[in-house]
């Protein structure tokens, strides 16, 4: 029904009743509910079989997050930290926006299981980890029993607090409070480190969710006849920025469901897109692995995905494979591939730092491999010698970045790898509570003539470079595995590897992914072994050693000593060592692999 | 009791290995029991599922709910047998 040219066409000028012109969510929330829109749904939760489980207007949403609002100042004050885990069906909706009418600062943290119960888990380590670093008041639950019921080891000496209120508590005329209309008042606490021992927040101000996430509402022309059907986690950046924040700002309507119906059923969200009439979404390159994976192609014909408008791809690197892949698989179901919307941001520039434009076909180029090793893009018609890179679109709206040379902070022309420094509106005030690290990542200064200009950047940590107005993404300054969106290192895995079995004491290991599209780690290891029984034992070993700190599908190459490449001051180079298993030019003596791969019995 | 077979290690190990296989599209038996469960492919979302089917066969709610990936196939079927030994009447 949508065609590109229609979708443009009708577009509508913004408009302050439908909350676009507000300066905070609250704002546009009261907005809205004041306006022509304030009966019609705002945001719309499914079951796992995705029927509807509940659907909230933008009277009755304001209405709950009043009463939750009244309820937390009864145990804390402004600028008092709330924990907000991912609450089922529209609970984290309004818990999320309950802390900010009462003036308070939300900390989405993942689901966990607040009934007393023996044995400790991963998410009740790094709950507490958060708890220690932002001293909440409250913890958010579903309903007053879930209150009661929550074991008070969890968080000690903080309150739970029961999103959903009986009817008829008094109502607080001073809510919302005055810091949830006030730009620079701090919104969030967006916890970005997945190690438990090292949590970061990233202060998230109630001006740089509406900067950020208006942008992206006009780079996608988002609009109020838009729905955004969303599965991702609303403690994730862009879960609560597409799922929340996005239809506050642009008027649209919001239907989510829970990540675990669309692991279990990726159908669930497919159907979900399929029922609307204009739809936004935004999932990382996983997603619609995922769907092609488990949808079976007689099945693919009975959904009608041609509603699906802009399907932003981002928050993991992204692959024009994956792509391509989906867009061939989806053709019976009317999918363009010009749906795709590869974007990059991070969650210290709130989201969005830029991203491709609207039924706009995907950039891909193929730059020349040791080119790129070497610091510049060199575009190669060769498939060989080439890497697939996929362009990450221009900058949103009132955003600015430069390459920079991390050593010399000096910034780079274009074609020349380096450092993404991003100025934007939605670059955040800085990790809380910790003033060093703050200024060094959130307010890095260009080195000579440019930085006269005063100008202000997050150091990003990513490399990558730009060319034709396009920003390409290469890699991360220090050698990291992104697994499941959180950081590892690759020493940690080589250390483990080391020492799981005698073959390898004291020998030198590179743990690195094979090539850019493999998801699992490669590690190589470098051994005097020679006996075929020793080395499959100890390739093994080590790839159980290694499976245990990294969740992910583990390699594992035995090969002789000296072959791991390295640099002339005896740095390790794992990228060029994966590339040389990758083309046979490092034949191993030894291998172990998690997952047999092509399928062979 | 009246179920007609024990809940043995080996019974439940032998059933997790073929809701496991059929979640991740693999063959039974490339599912090494010593191997953390992450490295085949479970990660914290995939878990829930797993959790989800545990919990409708044997009726045991796992308590690393969150973490499968980290445990292999043997230590989930302790886990499963552990709990219906300490509580048998939610089999």
């Amino acid at each position: 029904m949508n065609t590109p040219t229609e979708a443009t066409a009708t577009r509508a000028p913004a408009a302050a009743h439908t909350g676009r012109d507000a300066r905070t969510i609250v704002e546009a929330l009261t907005a809205r509910a004041e306006g022509p829109d304030a009966h019609r749904a705002v945001v719309t939760a499914l079951d796992a079989s995705g029927a509807v489980l509940e659907s909230l207007t933008p009277v009755e949403l304001d209405r709950r997050a009043r009463a939750l609002a009244a309820a937390l100042r009864e145990t804390g004050g402004a600028g008092d930290r709330v924990i907000v885990p991912a609450l089922p069906g529209l609970d984290f909706h309004i818990g999320f926006l309950g802390c900010l009418y009462a003036g308070m600062i939300a900390v989405p943290v993942p689901a966990f299981r607040t009934a007393a119960r023996a044995g400790t888990t991963t998410r009740a380590e790094r709950l507490a980890g958060i708890c220690g670093d932002c001293t909440p008041c409250a913890v958010l639950v579903s309903t007053p029993q879930d209150a009661e019921e929550a074991d008070s080891d969890l968080a000690p000496g903080v309150r739970f607090v029961a999103v959903r209120r009986p009817d008829g508590e008094a109502r607080d005329a001073s809510l919302p409070d005055p810091l949830a209309l006030d730009p620079e008042a701090t919104a969030l606490l967006q916890y970005t480190s997945g190690s438990t021992g090292d949590p970061r927040g990233v202060v998230v101000r109630h001006g740089n969710l509406v900067a950020n996430q208006a942008a992206m509402r006009d780079r996608c022309e988002v609009e109020p006849t838009t729905t955004i059907v969303s599965w991702l986690p609303f403690f994730h950046d862009m879960g609560l920025c597409t799922a929340v924040v996005l239809p506050l700002v642009s008027g649209a309507t919001t239907v989510t469901m829970e990540p675990a119906t669309f692991v279990r059923d990726p159908r669930v969200w497919l159907r979900a897109i399929a029922a609307e009439d204009d739809v936004f979404t935004a999932a990382p390159d996983f997603a619609y692995d995922i769907c092609v994976n488990r949808i079976p192609a007689e099945e693919r014909a009975a959904i009608d995905l041609s509603t699906w408008r802009i399907a932003v791809n981002g928050s993991e690197p992204v692959r024009a494979a994956t792509q391509r892949r989906f867009a061939e698989a989806f053709r019976p179901s009317f999918f363009r591939e010009e749906v795709f919307s590869p974007g990059f941001g991070l969650a210290e520039c709130t989201l969005a730092v830029s991203l491709s434009p609207s039924l706009v076909p995907t950039v891909v180029g193929l730059y020349d491999r040791e080119a790129l090793a070497e610091g510049k893009a060199v575009a190669t018609r060769v498939a060989a010698e080439g890497i697939e890179l996929v362009g990450c679109g221009p900058v949103v709206d009132d955003v600015r970045v430069e390459i920079v040379d991390p050593e010399t902070h000096r910034p780079l022309a274009d074609r020349v790898v380096g450092e993404i420094w991003v100025d934007s509106p939605g670059n955040c005030g800085g990790y809380w509570q910790r003033e060093q690290e703050s200024a060094d990542i959130f307010a890095a200064r260009l080195a000579g003539p440019d930085g006269a200009t005063g100008r202000t950047y997050v150091r990003t940590g990513d490399l990558g470079f730009v060319d034709g107005g396009e920003l390409f993404i290469t890699g991360r300054i220090k050698d990291v595995l992104i697994i499941g969106g959180e950081n590892y290192f690759p020493q940690d895995a080589e250390a483990v590897a080391l020492d799981s079995h005698p073959a390898f004491a004291q020998q030198r290991a590179a743990a690195w992914p094979l090539s850019e599209d493999d998801k699992g780690v490669a590690v190589v290891v470098e051994t005097t072994e020679r006996d075929p029984e020793a080395l499959a034992a100890a390739v093994r070993a080590a790839g159980i050693a290694v499976a245990k700190v990294l969740p992910t599908a583990v390699s594992v190459y035995a090969v002789p000593r000296n072959k791991v490449p390295r640099t002339t001051s005896g740095k390790i180079r794992r990228r060029a060592c994966a590339e040389q298993v990758r083309s046979g030019a490092l034949q191993p003596l030894a291998q172990w692999s998690s997952r047999r791969m092509g399928g062979a019995a | 009791m009246s179920t007609a077979q024990e809940i043995t290690h080996e019974v439940v190990a032998e059933r997790l290995r073929l809701l496991m296989a059929e979640l991740l599209e693999m063959e039974p038996a490339d599912l090494d029991d010593e191997v953390p469960l992450s490295a085949f492919g479970i990660d914290s979302m995939t878990s829930s599922v797993l959790v989800a089917d545990v919990e409708k066969w044997y009726g045991v709610r796992l308590e690393s709910a969150g973490s499968l990936g980290s445990l292999t196939l043997t230590d989930v079927a302790d886990e499963v047998v552990a709990v219906l030994r300490r509580h048998p009447e939610e089999k």
